[in-house]
């Protein structure tokens, strides 16, 4: 395996998608985009005016994230930004709404400030939660910078003095997947927990603040990791809510997003991560939540190994190199998306649960932040998406639910509160 | 700090109930602190602007554009293959008022809307007469009473669904009732126009159809159960 040697990168003009990105223009519609949302609480009321210097500052260490979405003949691309800047706004009650390339000064994400919150709305093409991640963190290291603090670059805060290397650019989907395997994956369709579904682009926020020595110790005596158990947790929530409906049982299945950066030497800030799909069958017979963990726990152990997500990654790059795919026009393309997305996307899974893991920053900057937050976008079929992140001994557990009934959250924290874990809630719930 | 009495879990300074189960927040020693503490989220919402459907129109008006100049112009370029880029112009201009020409309208008018598509649908039957040279003048005896009266009961039925929100059943028996006095009216127009009388024929097996099922919706209306029944077995 070749390992690229670190040296900066040569202004480029343009990137192509990078093979995780090539779908998510496909699925855009005009109620529904890929989008996730990154946020820092800090001590201190944020000001506008210094985020927006502080914004400006970041972005060209960050080349990926200058650039708008452009049409190509058979492939969308992004092109650089020339002396634009993403507007700085007040923040909103419904974030991750969906996206238009022309909008928000053509940026592929947006930026926003309420209190004492900064928070940043990323279209998944652009990058993944860890790339995201260095992104907010640098930015709120500059914020905090012009506000008088000294910050040094380290953990997740990039240095905005150097350029950005170009192993930091790459789409490492092309590096890393060589594997000739051909991995099968035929899944069945699965439960969604229904509701009363919120109007379009409003959604219901729910964040649970967990002690991260608690839940981690509550873990360990189980012998599992903290994904392990928030997964097991959730999808014993979704299957006790089955069961209680008195209907026809299906499968139940939590899509679990791997920073493939923990497997391969990759330090990409752009989409550098895949799925899996933990499931049960209650048609198997009754599970206890022992059970659900052995099951989650085992899987995860089993499947997460190089080689098994070299194959992952191979045959998605296969259809990305496919000489007839590609040859075929873009609008013949995304519609082909649109529909397989429609056929298979969430339908395969009930619900999604993405953690980030452990943010680290300088020392310096922990006096200064309270909490990290990872919002998943609500979905379209999936009630209830989770996202996660660990930051100082917080482990922020957000719901993204497009119904108006809150059970699933309340079954989880309600769960942990029960196991003797201490759980702090806030929403955006009036 | 605050704790939900029914979850358990601790609740945000700022909240009035808890964001879990909906249990009402009431803890006298920080009724202060709730007051001066900003909430987590903002009021304000964001709704983005729907799908830019003129912009859409638009183009589709172009694209059916297209075909009817280069049909026309065959048609005119060959005169001897007789008249007949008028039906597929006429056809194109007709399906162009019915389904795409609303969304042309910054605010759709629903009123000015039925009208419009009335002028267009008796100007397309017109051309088919004119071209047609039919000796009786079945366009102004049958094919305009015929479409007059359709577009009064569309007008009618706009209006009567924008006066307020209408059951279903009511609905249903509305519908039906119309198609009974459309299906009359034609009978008769065509008997007198064909043999010179007024005759129903067919009409009566319809009405008298639309009459059964009128009387069925009218006893659902009345029968909760059985209207609860219906509703649960035929939901889409």
């Amino acid at each position: 395996m070749s390992i690229k040697t670190e040296h900066t990168s040569k202004q480029k003009t343009w990137f192509k998608l990078d093979n995780a990105a090539k779908i998510f223009p496909g699925q855009n519609s005009s109620k529904w985009s890929n989008i996730f949302r990154l946020s820092i609480v800090l001590d201190k009321k944020i000001e506008p005016e210094i985020l927006e210097k502080a914004l400006e500052q970041t972005i060209p260490r960050f080349p990926c994230f200058n650039v708008r979405m452009r049409r190509g003949f058979f492939w969308y691309y992004l092109e650089k930004h020339n002396h634009a800047m993403p507007p700085v706004m007040p923040d909103i009650q419904n974030p991750c709404y969906r996206i238009r390339w022309n909008e928000n000064k053509n940026f592929l994400f947006r930026v926003y400030y309420y209190e004492r919150k900064i928070s940043v709305d990323f279209y998944h093409a652009l990058s993944d939660a860890y790339g995201a991640s260095r992104f907010i963190s640098t930015l709120t290291a500059q914020y905090l910078r012009l506000s008088g603090v000294e910050i040094p670059a380290g953990g997740s805060v990039l240095d905005i003095g150097k350029k950005a290397t170009s192993a930091e650019l790459e789409d490492s989907f092309k590096r890393f997947g060589t594997s000739k395997a051909k991995p099968k994956r035929r899944e069945g369709y699965t439960y969604h927990a229904k509701g009363r579904k919120m109007p379009a682009h409003t959604m219901n926020i729910t964040t649970g603040y967990i002690p991260v020595n608690a839940i981690k110790a509550k873990a360990k005596q189980y012998g599992v990791t903290i994904t392990e158990f928030v997964a097991a947790m959730l999808l014993d929530v979704l299957y006790r809510k089955q069961l209680n409906e008195k209907r026809k049982q299906k499968e139940i299945s939590v899509q679990i997003p791997v920073n493939l950066r923990n497997s391969f030497p990759s330090t990409t800030l752009r989409n550098f991560s895949l799925c899996y799909d933990v499931r049960i069958n209650p048609n198997m017979g009754e599970y206890s939540f022992e059970e659900i963990l052995k099951q989650v726990s085992l899987y995860l152990r089993y499947i997460n190994n190089p080689k098994e997500l070299n194959a992952m990654m191979s045959s998605n790059l296969k259809l990305e190199t496919n000489p007839l795919l590609r040859s075929v026009p873009l609008f013949i393309k995304k519609i082909g998306i649109g529909i397989s997305f429609f056929l298979t996307g969430e339908r395969r899974t009930s619900t999604l649960l993405s953690n980030l893991g452990k943010v680290d920053v300088p020392d310096e900057m922990r006096k200064h932040v309270e909490h990290y937050i990872l919002m998943t976008g609500p979905g379209k079929l999936n009630g209830a998406r989770v996202g996660a992140v660990s930051y100082d001994n917080t482990l922020a557990l957000t719901f993204a639910d497009i119904y108006k009934e809150s059970d699933i959250e309340r079954g989880l924290f309600t769960g942990l509160v029960k196991m003797g874990i201490p759980v702090k809630i806030e929403s955006n719930r009036s | 700090m605050s704790y939900c009495v029914n979850c358990g879990v601790e609740l945000d300074k700022s909240a009035e109930k808890c964001a879990l189960c909906g249990t009402p927040v009431i803890n006298p020693s920080e009724l202060e602190t709730r007051k001066q503490t900003p909430f987590p989220y903002p009021d304000k919402v964001v709704l983005p602007a729907g799908v830019r459907r003129r912009y859409v129109a638009f183009l589709f008006s172009m694209a059916v554009l297209i075909p009817n100049i280069v049909c026309g112009l065959t048609n005119i370029l060959f005169p001897s293959t007789g008249i007949w880029a008028v039906y597929v112009i006429s056809s194109s201009a007709l399906a162009w008022v019915l389904f795409i020409h609303p969304f042309l309208w910054k605010k759709i008018h629903p009123y000015t809307i039925i009208a419009i598509d009335a002028v267009a649908a008796a100007f397309y039957i017109y051309v088919f007469y004119a071209v047609g040279n039919d000796e009786k003048s079945w366009f102004f005896k049958v094919a305009m009473p015929l479409l007059l009266l359709l577009e009064a009961i569309l007008l009618f039925m706009t209006y009567w669904l924008r006066k307020k929100k209408r059951d279903w059943p009511d609905i249903t028996i509305a519908v039906l009732a119309e198609i009974s006095l459309y299906s009359i009216c034609a009978d008769l127009l065509l008997h007198l126009f064909v043999n010179g009388s007024f005759m129903l024929s067919v009409s009566l097996i319809i009405v008298l159809s639309c009459f059964a099922l009128i009387l069925f919706f009218i006893s659902v209306k009345k029968n909760r159960r059985l209207r609860a029944w219906l509703s649960r077995k035929f939901f889409v």
